[in-house]
């Protein structure tokens, strides 16, 4: 069975920084011998985490996940995932754009969540706007990648939502 | 406080609570005002936190207080949304009842009764109560007979209304003549439910002259149903030039236009030259 190669990519509450991929490729190639990740920001920039001197990271072969701790705040990459031989040849590829909004995401459950305790707050019409704004940066982010592939669109987006995240006793 | 819906109950049904709320703004005029104008957009706004939370970790312990608090937020939208998709309308809520097969306490039969429909000043005798649960309803003092004022006889019952001296101070004859009561009949219990038969399946086939129709599975119907049978030609029943043919290969000549009643698992008809503009071949089980 040829070899197709294939990821997915997730984040898990309670967890913002990490990043964890999946390897989902189907069929088996025994010229492969090492697998690499990219992160890519929509600056042309890569996110390593702390220590690694290289642009990628090394995803074992002998594991079908990884988790990768670097994000600090909610950040639009493109992941490339790469399959070589032995000789260090590139022999797959597989790439795919990913909005990770776990900090803002969480942070507004949080908000919903404390709402439980103090509903009439949702009556605060400054809270409550800024609330709405947070919540429609990161739907913009997330459709700028969907609908256009648009990663620094996205990028932008996310950030205007975490300007409101972390100044939230100004705004919240 | 155990919970009516489910988170993924509750995001459904802030999902269609969003836009009644919306609706209803848009609506809104002065003296007809909504709840409130931003409903909409804050149950957006929650129900996509809620979802997202769902949706990355449905174990999270949070959820079902957040989503309890999504749903109070619906309000009155919610109570549409949930009659919307228990009608069908999403498929989000359909609980499925257990079909009973014995009646519990269901009332079968109301009756109003007077004083003279009274025996005698305490007693009421009629076939259709005789040995059944009754529940009369007092009008006169509008409520319920409790269970020491009724006392069950062979044909009926009598009211005992306790005079405060050991005797009964009910009378239908005198001092109650004006009673008014409304005597509920209940089933016994464990009355076998009535089978309300199901509607007839029908399949219709039209086919041309000289053709034969395919066999007709008919394996998911049991063995004793009935089948009727009937061809026509040019809209009118035919009754010759067909042949019937059963899959025990007993073949039938119709007679009629409703040819009978079979029990058999497959069936086809066999049609001679016939001048016509149409035939067509109900089967009616």
């Amino acid at each position: 069975m040829p070899f197709t190669p294939s990821f997915s990519a997730a984040q898990t509450y309670g967890l913002p920084s990490v990043i964890k991929l999946t390897d989902t490729s189907t069929g088996t190639d025994v010229a492969v011998t090492s697998r690499r990740v990219y992160l890519q920001q929509y600056n042309g920039s890569y996110l390593v985490p702390i220590g690694t001197t290289t642009d990628y990271i090394v995803w074992s072969l002998a594991s079908s996940t990884i988790s990768i701790d670097v994000l600090t705040k909610d950040t639009a990459l493109q992941v490339l995932v790469q399959w070589l031989d032995i000789g260090g040849n590139v022999l797959y590829t597989s790439t795919g754009l990913y909005g990770f909004t776990l900090y803002n995401e969480q942070f507004l459950y949080d908000l919903t969540q404390d709402q439980t305790g103090k509903p009439g707050i949702i009556q605060d019409q400054v809270y409550y706007d800024n609330k709405m704004k947070l919540r429609v940066e990161i739907d913009s982010g997330d459709q700028a990648l969907s609908l256009a592939n648009d990663i620094t669109g996205a990028q932008y987006a996310y950030d205007r939502a975490t300007e409101l995240r972390v100044n939230q006793n100004n705004y919240f | 406080m155990a919970s009516l819906y489910t988170p993924q109950e509750i995001i459904d049904i802030a999902k269609l609570s969003q836009f009644y709320a919306g609706d209803d703004a848009g609506k809104s005029r002065m003296f007809s005002p909504a709840l409130n104008r931003k409903l909409d957009k804050i149950l957006y706004l929650e129900r996509k936190s809620l979802q997202w939370a769902y949706t990355l970790d449905s174990t999270l312990s949070s959820l079902q207080n957040v989503a309890d608090y999504v749903y109070a937020l619906c309000g009155k939208y919610g109570a549409r949304a949930i009659a919307k998709l228990d009608a069908g309308g999403g498929g989000g809520i359909i609980v499925t009842p257990t079909t009973p097969t014995t009646i519990g306490l269901a009332f079968e039969y109301v009756r109003r009764i007077t004083a003279a429909d009274f025996t005698n000043g305490t007693d009421y005798d009629a076939s259709w109560i005789a040995g059944y649960e009754v529940e009369p309803f007092w009008n006169n003092v509008n409520r319920y007979l409790t269970k020491l004022e009724i006392q069950y006889t062979p044909t009926g019952f009598t009211v005992w209304i306790d005079d405060g001296a050991g005797g009964n101070a009910f009378d239908a004859r005198t001092t109650n003549a004006d009673v008014d009561m409304i005597v509920y009949k209940r089933f016994p219990l464990g009355t076998p439910v009535p089978v309300i038969p199901e509607a007839p399946v029908i399949f219709s086939y039209n086919f041309t002259v000289d053709s034969t129709v395919p066999a007709i599975d008919l394996t998911n119907y049991s063995e004793g149903q009935e089948v009727q049978v009937s061809v026509q030609a040019n809209g009118y029943a035919v009754t010759w030039a067909s042949q019937y043919e059963w899959s025990d290969n007993n073949p039938e000549q119709p007679s009629a236009n409703v040819v009978g009643t079979y029990s058999l698992y497959t069936f086809m008809v066999i049609v001679d030259k016939l001048v016509c503009i149409s035939q067509s071949l109900n089967i009616v089980i």
